[in-house]
């Protein structure tokens, strides 16, 4: 605290130097080829983080220091950079098309902005077109193969699901794999990255390696993603209005799980006396009254999707301003499951004085939330499972009809396995939440002295969500009397960051020395309670307080909190932009941690060496860029419990009526951090100015990894919280970028990523192997973390119809108990990933295809176990395989006898390798000519927009899309259809 | 300068609420240095052992799935399945559960007990005025809740035994493997099995210690509530262990001494015997756990009387996953003597309409937990809730025979068989004559103490340690369902040789992948 304190005065005593006066310069940015205006230029005052997108009509307007430097930007185009002479105030500028340098600037944290090609670290940008109009909420499932080394995946098909995220593999087995999110400068959790509405992205950009990352120290391991949203410029002609809307279907990717029709159903279960005769002859006459049901298509609908955004931008003198606002409205295509959500931003920078800007970033957003998983009950099962569950020789609920064993028509009550109807079931237990999402900072921008930048950026990011659970007492299952919860969730983190950056005159012209130092406080607390009551008698009367019963059991409430204290400091070299090398440190203190080790420091040095501005390549016609980057560098990974390290009695246990205490947790004082090193080099070449690629290789070392120690229960506990063990991901990326035809009306593109990534345990703290055959899983020295550990599945023995297993000598055994658990080398995180997108553009038409793949995926198809199961399930849904069943001596067949025992093995782990065409756009831009005439409408877009809309895969069952390790009724992933229109005055 | 300073003011205003204190604790527990250092946290620490009995003690059902009198029906949903079947391997569920949480259970009970030590050595030095010193009567207190958690460790080692352990036989107690013997808190052990002998050495102390100090305590009597252990608990638990250990004499003069006492008497008619199972009370409950709708009470007979609509007091679509055999309900008909009445059957079974499948089936149910009407979560809505009883005296009256029996003591065998079933079996009219008892001897007055004890302690007591101690096969051939046609077929007919490795449960994988100390004494590798 003294030391931030002390800071603070520092910062304060500088302001009082301030002297130097500002500028006001505005101008227009015109193509030099056509003399066009180039819209979304970026105008920049170089070494601030001062910069401004040129508005329709090309113009700008931005406020420099005395002979302070403009750089002018944009992509394709070469930069230039003007220096401001005293009273000067308009200054046009005509900018070459110059394939070379298709160079962006972008913030990377901490510090001003700098263009993409001289930074030291591996960054990568994703832009708002990629991002925007896409028919999801999730604005993560469209980066889907878009950045190399970068895999995402979304598991779900629920409205509100969103996507894991895995830069350069997983680095980590039981603390968090999320890479850090920075909104705006500001540290935010994944929450708020959800919660933006797609449409105000400017920018998304991954840095991957050390040099990048490091600054950002403990929570750092697993990459950072630092999004921009978008901002106004200062052109006070006139603001830009953009107003958008789509609607759009969405429904379930392919099933692969084939079932039984319900005749042969019928005669299965007969053949196996699953049911008596009396209820074959019962169903069998229901089925051929009523007709039987294909469950899958009765529990998974077709749904709709709205959604409407609007914003402005634009600005004055010393005011630039953006301000928008989304709505969007998903069903789901599982019964009781939807998403509505409201969104609004306002991003404003006010010029407060000539040596202080005021940044200032608010977003808000509210949605109503219903899912399929939060129900009250065990419905949940029922729904996501009916379509294995369900018989299909069953009537659906909705008929209502049943015939009675006399042969009478009555009125159906429930399935006589004694489940819901999923949507009678969900309609009966009603449930639903709202979350209200805020993230906001302040900072404040004092540019004292030529060169030094003083900045203090001071931000909420928080939440709070409720949720009503009721079921009704009108439920058939309920006994008339009703039940209601309700949760109440709330979290919020205060971070304060600041920061003092100084630029040193170029010495001699060509050595640049920037120096960066500074200071980051975060305070995290959160609350919880949940509370149920029930005895409701009446379905309007569904308060807390119309219960007649509240079980203690059934209220809890929890508070946690942590604080994190940092320093952190930059130095960047240069020279010539030929030489460039990146010095970081950074300390955290946190309180997540043992007292013995509780501090932890982080660097990283980076290099870059521009080898095409060598004499012996410039102005080379076949390799027209050439740059080698290394960097090396450490993080850290705090994504854990707060509490873990500390020796815990609690209360609870109580006897009696009289309270009780136990000994909760033993703690671990040496607890430490998650520690990791990475080393990274890339070369990135350009080629006859119409191809760019890169290849960058990495080593990604984890150590210390925090893991929660299987321990033998007769220990006393089950397992003990270490650093137990080391980790290695090693791979490479590619990226590769090529125009392949271009002309006045016509544009093509491609482009494809790819990841390679091999993974494998370097050390184990205390133990040869770390072995949780419950989660498939042996963590060994050599091998990958993600490797499968069951026992090999060896067929079924024609003679008895016995399942055979490997007792680990390679010699089958029939007995269960005997079948030894082997190392499958085949992992659930797939070590090859990528994705290529291809590119057409006619004129105003454009269609965009954005491909993604997993190659070399396993999953373990849970579906598959319980479905094929005869002494697990019985009376249940059977997929058609099940035919196959060995019933004498002679069959040959992989479906063991019936009444065999079949446990987890290999017979039910499959590839789900499989490339998706993850979204395909076509759009088309009215021209602008036409739109002239209407005097006030400067464009008009339209666009359809298909998502998942193709997949390839062996995988046998919903989808192949599911990022974990086994999968039983899982909320299938969907397929959009979407329509937008999209107005600009 | 004024603007400067306001926004000087400002940035310092937002740095304060930067991180400060980075010594962060949860708000639902204490740092465990603080949280047992007064009699009062020794005292809760008491309550929260109690609980940890309780649910050690849970698993009276599935315990009993695994043997004769009962079906599963087709709408099971497999259910208890593996251990009906006898199909579980060393990843099951309720295998790994029981050894896991009763192990875990005595690793809090050596916390306790190293805590107590503590606690008097440091008392001890505190001054008289000392507002934490202990009083006299605290240190009484203190020493009665020292001896019930050395009656629980007792209790739950030998819970362990029944499950992971060959029955106890004294000329090979010094080489069979027994459970881990862990006496100290402390994580990091990784001990192998000891032998049946020191198994049975270690209860014996613990239950030395629990009798100095529970007899001590009440004068060699019982609490007021049955809720809590007292001298009589302890007897229990002490015939259990004597005639596992084949010390028949002993045994015998202990089980007698509790079906003697006029305390616990048998209960005689048939309303109070049926009110025993409904309302949890009655003169021959010696020890059960607390229940209340907020802790502690057990849905026991969901597996029986399961209703989808949630009221099964007034369903006539019952849907159990489990019924009677006929052959169990037959047993109670004495011989067919129609002048006699069993009170036990009308509390045991109940007629009711279920559906099973589609059919609509009228089907003898077992009432033994039906669901005592305060734990009912929702009042009218009866939640099948029951406590989690221990002992009675009638477990005893038949321990009292079988240890007479074995002891080469037929008259005194016959005497408490005739005991038991006197206070059961009635004269089924007050024209019709009195039940009188024909004495039994050799092998048939053993298989009838036997019979007696399966129709007495039918789904309560735990019956495979029965079928180990007695060296019998678990064989449901000949034991006709209600109706098969809603039965299923696997298992149905099922017969387990005496010597089948399964009687012994596997140790669990989770302890044998982490314990390598274990290594060479698993049960079934």
């Amino acid at each position: 605290m003294r030391k931030f304190v002390l800071s603070v005065f520092t910062m304060l005593l500088m302001c009082f130097q301030l002297t130097a006066q500002d500028q006001h310069v505005t101008g227009i940015v015109t193509d030099a080829a056509s003399g066009e205006p180039i819209i979304g230029a970026v105008v920049a005052v170089k070494g601030t983080q001062n910069a401004f997108v040129t508005g329709i009509d090309g113009d700008y307007m931005i406020d420099v220091p005395a002979n302070g430097t403009l750089e002018f930007t944009y992509v394709g185009y070469k930069t230039q950079e003007i220096v401001v002479n005293p009273g000067q105030t308009v200054i046009n500028v005509t900018m070459a098309q110059e394939s070379e340098n298709i160079e962006q600037v972008v913030v990377i944290g901490y510090g001003s902005a700098r263009s993409v090609g001289s930074v030291t670290g591996a960054v990568s940008v994703v832009n708002s077109e990629i991002l925007n109009d896409k028919p999801v909420m999730n604005v993560a499932d469209a980066l889907s193969g878009q950045v190399s080394g970068m895999s995402v995946m979304t598991s779900s098909g629920e409205p509100s699901a969103s996507s894991s995220i895995r830069i350069h593999g997983s680095g980590s087995i039981s603390a968090g794999t999320e890479p850090l999110y920075v909104i705006d400068g500001m540290p935010s959790s994944a929450n708020q990255f959800l919660a933006l509405s797609s449409n105000d992205i400017e920018n998304m950009v991954t840095l991957k390696d050390a040099s990048a990352t490091s600054i950002y120290g403990s929570r750092a391991a697993n990459g950072v993603i630092y999004i921009t949203t978008k901002k106004g410029s200062r052109t006070a002609q006139k603001a830009q209005f953009r107003l958008s809307g789509g609607y759009g279907i969405s429904t379930p990717v392919n099933n692969n799980l084939q079932q039984m029709s319900g005749r042969d159903l019928l005669d299965w279960q007969l053949y196996f006396n699953e049911i008596s005769r009396t209820s074959y002859d019962s169903y069998l006459a229901n089925m051929e009254m009523f007709g039987g049901t294909d469950w899958f298509k009765y529990v998974y609908q077709p749904a709709p999707t709205y959604n409407g955004e609007f914003s402005v931008s634009g600005g004055s003198e010393n005011i630039s301003y953006y301000v928008s606002g989304s709505y969007m409205n998903q069903d789901g295509i599982a019964p009781g499951s939807s998403m509505e959500r409201y969104t609004f931003r306002t991003n404003l920078a006010a010029e407060a004085t000539s040596w202080m800007r005021i940044n200032m970033n608010m977003a808000i957003s509210t949605d109503k939330r219903i899912s399929t998983q939060d129900s009250v009950s065990s419905t949940q099962g029922v729904i996501l499972s009916a379509p294995n569950n369900f018989a299909t020789y069953m009537p659906s609920y909705m008929s209502r009809k049943y015939l009675t064993e006399s042969g009478e028509v009555a009125t159906y009550t429930y399935f006589p396995n004694g489940m819901m109807d999923p949507w009678y079931a969900m309609k009966e237990q009603p449930q639903g939440g709202y979350n209200t999402l805020y993230n906001g900072n302040i900072s404040i921008v004092l540019t004292p002295l030529k060169g030094l930048t003083i900045t203090s950026l001071n931000g909420i990011d928080g939440a709070f969500s409720t949720l009503k659970m009721s079921g009704l007492p009108s439920y058939e299952l309920s006994g008339g009397s009703g039940v209601r919860g309700r949760n109440y969730n709330q979290y919020r983190t205060l971070t304060t960051s600041n920061t003092i950056e100084y630029k040193l005159k170029p010495i001699k012209d060509f050595h640049n020395l920037t120096f960066l130092v500074g200071q980051e406080g975060i305070d995290y607390q959160d609350d919880f309670f949940a509370v149920m009551t029930t005895g409701q008698a009446d379905d309007r009367l569904m308060l807390l307080s119309n219960g007649t019963n509240v079980i203690i059991g059934n209220v809890s409430e929890s508070n946690s909190s942590y604080n994190m204290l940092s320093f952190f400091g930059r130095v960047n070299y240069d020279y010539k932009n030929k030489y460039s090398l990146d010095v970081t440190v950074r300390n955290d203190a946190s309180s997540k941690f043992g007292a013995d080790n509780r501090d932890a420091f982080f660097y990283a040095v980076g290099g870059m060496w521009n080898i095409s501005q060598e004499k012996f390549l410039m102005n080379n016609r076949v390799l027209t860029d050439l740059k080698l980057r290394a960097t090396y560098g450490t993080q850290g990974n705090s994504s854990i419990s707060y509490y873990t390290h500390l020796a815990l009695i609690a209360g609870g246990m109580n006897y009696a009526g009289n309270a009780g205490r136990y000994f909760a947790n033993p703690g671990n004082s040496h607890l430490g951090w998650e520690k990791q090193g990475m080393f990274n080099v890339s070369l990135e070449l350009g080629l006859w100015h119409w191809l760019t690629a890169s290849i960058n290789y990495y080593d990604r070392r984890s150590t210390d990894m925090l893991f929660d120690v299987p321990y033998p229960p007769s220990s006393g506990v089950t397992s003990h919280a270490e650093n137990a063990l080391g980790m290695l991901n090693r791979g490479v990326d590619v990226d590769i970028a090529a125009t392949i035809f271009q002309n006045k009306d016509w544009n093509i593109g491609v482009s494809t990523t790819f990841g390679y990534n091999s993974n494998k345990i370097t050390y184990l703290y205390s133990t040869d192997a770390i072995t949780l055959p419950d989660q498939f899983a042996q963590y060994k020295v050599g091998r990958s973390a993600w490797s499968f550990y069951l026992p090999e599945f060896m067929g079924v023995d024609p003679r008895d119809g016995k399942p055979m297993f490997n007792d680990g000598n390679g010699n089958p055994v029939k007995d269960a108990n005997l079948a030894a658990y082997i190392n499958t080398d085949k992992e659930y995180i797939a070590p090859y990933y990528g994705g290529f997108n291809i590119d057409v553009r006619w004129k105003g038409l454009s269609l965009q295809a954005n491909f993604t793949y997993q190659l070399d995926k396993w999953l373990y198809n849970g579906d598959r176990f319980f479905t094929e199961s005869t002494t697990t399930m019985s009376q249940f849904q059977r997929p058609e395989n099940m035919k196959n069943i060995w019933t004498e001596p002679g069959d040959i067949t992989d479906i063991p006898a019936y009444g065999e025992t079949m446990i987890h093995s290999t017979a039910y782990l499959e590839n789900a390798s499989f490339l998706r065409l993850k979204n395909l756009t076509l759009s088309y831009q009215f021209p602008s000519s036409l739109l002239k005439k209407t005097g006030f409408i400067q464009g008009i877009k339209v666009s359809a927009i298909f998502r998942n809309l193709w997949t390839l895969t062996k995988y046998t069952g919903y989808d192949p899309e599911y990022d974990g390790k086994s999968v039983y009724g899982m909320y299938p992933n969907t397929r959009q259809y979407s329509f937008s229109l999209e107005f600009m005055f | 300068m004024k603007n400067i300073i306001k926004g000087a003011l400002l940035l310092l205003l937002a740095g304060g609420v930067a991180a400060c204190n980075l010594n962060k604790y949860p708000s639902n527990a204490i740092p465990a240095d603080e949280g047992f250092t007064t009699f009062k946290d020794a005292k809760e620490f008491r309550n929260s052992i109690y609980y940890m009995g309780r649910s050690s003690m849970t698993d009276i059902i599935s315990a009993n799935m695994q043997c004769e009198g009962i079906n599963a029906t087709l709408d099971y949903g497999n259910s208890y399945g593996e251990q009906y079947a006898w199909t579980f391997t060393d990843t099951d569920s309720t295998v790994d559960n029981i050894w896991t949480n009763d192990n875990g259970n005595i690793s809090q009970i050596n916390y306790f007990l190293e805590q107590c030590e503590t606690l008097i050595a440091n008392d001890a030095n505190l001054s008289e005025s000392d507002p934490d010193k202990m009083s006299a009567q605290d240190l009484k207190d203190l020493n009665l809740y020292i001896g019930e958690a050395h009656f629980f460790r007792a209790l739950l080692r030998r819970h362990l035994v029944m499950y992971y352990c060959k029955d106890y036989e004294p000329t090979t107690a010094d080489t069979d493997w027994g459970i881990i013997l862990n006496d100290t808190y402390n994580i990091a052990q990784r001990l192998p099995r000891a032998t049946m002998a020191k198994t049975y050495e270690a209860i014996n102390t613990d239950l030395d210690l629990a009798r100095t100090a529970i007899e001590g305590y009440y004068g060699g009597g019982d609490p007021a509530e049955k809720y809590y252990l007292g001298s009589t608990a302890v007897k229990c638990l002490t015939a259990y262990v004597q005639l596992d250990m084949h010390q028949y004499p002993e045994a015998a003069a202990t089980a007698a001494s509790i079906a003697d006492a006029s305390k616990y008497a048998l209960i005689t008619d048939a309303t109070s015997f049926a009110s025993m199972w409904k309302n949890n009370e009655g003169s021959e409950l010696i020890f059960q756990f607390f229940a209340s709708l907020d802790e502690g009470s057990v849905q026991y007979g969901s597996p029986f009387l399961y209703d989808p609509f949630g009221d099964p007091d007034h369903s006539t679509s019952l849907k159990p996953q489990y019924v009677p055999a006929q052959y169990m309900i037959d047993q109670y008909s004495n011989n067919g003597n129609d002048a006699w009445v069993d009170i036990r059957p009308s509390a045991y079974f109940t007629t009711r309409t279920c559906r099973i499948g589609t059919a609509s089936v009228n089907l003898k149910l077992l009432n033994k937990y039906p669901g005592n009407p305060n734990y009912n979560a929702t009042a009218g809505l009866n939640s099948l809730a029951n406590n989690v009883p221990l002992y009675r005296s009638a477990d005893f009256v038949l321990l009292a025979a079988e240890a007479y029996y074995r002891d080469g003591d037929e008259v005194n065998a016959n005497k408490y068989l005739q005991k038991l079933r006197e206070a059961r079996i009635h004269a089924n009219s007050s024209s019709a004559p009195e039940y009188t008892y024909t004495p039994y001897s050799g092998e048939e007055l053993f298989s009838e103490i036997k019979m007696e004890r399966l129709k007495e302690m039918f789904m309560e007591s735990n019956r495979m340690a029965d079928l180990k101690r007695w060296g019998d096969p678990m064989s449901r051939l000949g034991w006709t369902p209600q109706d098969e046609s809603v039965c299923v077929t696997i298992g149905m007919y099922l017969n387990i040789n005496a010597n089948d490795y399964r009687f012994v449960w596997p140790i669990p994988q989770s302890e044998y992948t982490n314990n390598s100390a274990i290594k060479d004494q698993l049960n079934w590798k």
